[in-house]
């Protein structure tokens, strides 16, 4: 009856050397040496071996099965600790120390690294969850900093009046520059056109020396070339030179018209 | 400052940072002691978790960011066009799990826990800006020395090493086994 409750109460205190296997005597070690906080390079090996035998003694007062490997660590640390004792300079004693030390340091990397395993999906779900904090896209090259501008929008219409000013330079002349003279042609041509016109269409033809001569003012004449040549640009008159001269007629079609009529 | 102007340069600051600002930055920018800032910044945080924002403040070691809701993850992705990011492979995932619990460690170490030739994968994590350098150890040959970086924090959410949970102890091991 009391049994099992020692039992409970061991495990209870949390201490699991007392409720689990140590796989291997090594992590029997490894575990004694946390417990101290040493490093395996610090072992001694009275220390060790002593906590060594208080666990076994423990296990078989517990009737708990040991494995033999146990039984032989024990040995081997005894034998180890009897050949220090003999002389602390040994060399085969220091060689197995050595040996004991590296096959620890060996069992404990193991150890990490399978921790390390169990760990993994642990870690994998981590960074699946920060995953999805998303900030603002890192920039590739360096930036400088943007500098915001500060210009008053008053800056903008003197830049704009500025602008017209010179434009004013370079605008061509106003109409009321010209006013001397366009619009006040004391032959427009218009009126000579029609004119013509109508001097063709009764004679048939005329001659162009004819038409010169009876300008009185080299403003007429100038109206009446233009006349011609505009009358000409309108197919309404044909120019047709015989000998040095020049002949206005209307176009054939016209002629037969009007000579119907 | 008042109160809530503080708030709000708070916000501002991170938002156009982008990235994490440190405590000491913005106390100094903001002229006002750094328990005052941290006190601002704790309530910032809190209001957005709360009030269900769309954005988080995250605290990495002494700086602060502010990212998106996690919830939304989904739909800026898609507006945003940006792939998912790759799941760390399972090398990389090892290697740098052994930097964390270990740090900092050589090179060396990392191969003579895992067995297997370490070096690609410690670049690709350099690269990725999850590790890097930590000096040198003292040693003959005297090897490089690596660390997890902050940026590792922040791709697994944590606010500093101390949150790493605990590796799965011995009795857990045994379990396994059995």
């Amino acid at each position: 009856m009391d049994q099992p409750i020692y039992h409970l109460e061991k495990v209870l205190q949390g201490k699991e050397e007392e409720a689990g296997d140590f796989i291997g005597p090594l992590d029997l070690i490894l575990h004694l040496l946390s417990k101290n906080k040493l490093e395996i390079q610090d072992i001694s090996i009275s220390q060790i071996l002593e906590q060594y035998l208080e666990w076994v003694s423990k296990r078989q007062e517990l009737n708990l099965e040991l494995a033999s490997e146990f039984i032989a660590m024990a040995a081997h640390l005894m034998y180890i600790k009897s050949r220090m004792l003999l002389s602390s300079k040994d060399e085969e004693a220091l060689t197995e120390m050595e040996l004991l030390i590296a096959s620890l340091e060996e069992r404990q990397k193991q150890e990490s690294f399978e921790r390390i395993q169990l760990g993994l999906s642990m870690m994998e779900a981590l960074y699946q969850g920060a995953s999805n904090y998303l900030e603002t896209p890192k920039k590739l090259l360096e930036d400088r900093p943007r500098e915001l501008l500060s210009q008053n929008p008053q800056d903008l219409f003197s830049a704009m009046e500025r602008l017209v000013l010179r434009q004013h330079e370079s605008l061509p002349p106003s109409v009321t520059s010209f006013h001397g003279l366009v619009g006040q042609e004391p032959y427009p041509v218009e009126q000579k056109a029609a004119e013509l016109y109508c001097l063709i269409s009764m004679g048939g033809h005329v001659s162009l020396q004819q038409l010169i001569w009876d300008c009185r003012s080299r403003s007429e004449l100038v109206a009446m070339f233009l006349a011609v040549l505009e009358l000409c640009r309108s197919s309404q008159i044909i120019l047709s030179s015989h000998e040095e001269e020049v002949t206005l007629s209307l176009p054939q079609c016209e002629t037969a018209a009007l000579i119907a009529t | 400052m008042e109160w809530f102007t503080l708030h709000a340069a708070i916000e501002s600051i991170l938002f156009a940072s982008g990235e994490a600002v440190s405590l000491q930055q913005l106390s100094r920018a903001l002229e006002e002691r750094p328990e005052t800032v941290e006190a601002a910044l704790q309530e910032l945080m809190n209001d957005y978790q709360k009030t269900g924002r769309g954005i988080r403040l995250i605290k990495l070691e002494e700086s602060y960011q502010m990212v998106t809701a996690p919830e939304y993850a989904t739909i800026i992705r898609a507006i945003l066009d940006e792939r998912k990011p790759e799941r760390l492979s399972r090398s990389a995932l090892e290697v740098l799990s052994i930097v964390a619990y270990y740090q900092p460690v050589t090179k060396a170490y990392v191969e003579q826990l895992r067995g297997v030739d370490s070096a690609y994968t410690i670049g690709v994590l350099l690269d990725r800006e999850l590790l890097e350098e930590a000096g040198r150890l003292d040693v003959p040959g005297r090897p490089i020395l690596y660390r997890t970086s902050k940026q590792f924090l922040r791709a697994f959410g944590l606010v500093s090493l101390d949150e790493l949970p605990e590796l799965p102890n011995q009795l857990k091991l045994e379990e396994e086994r059995s």
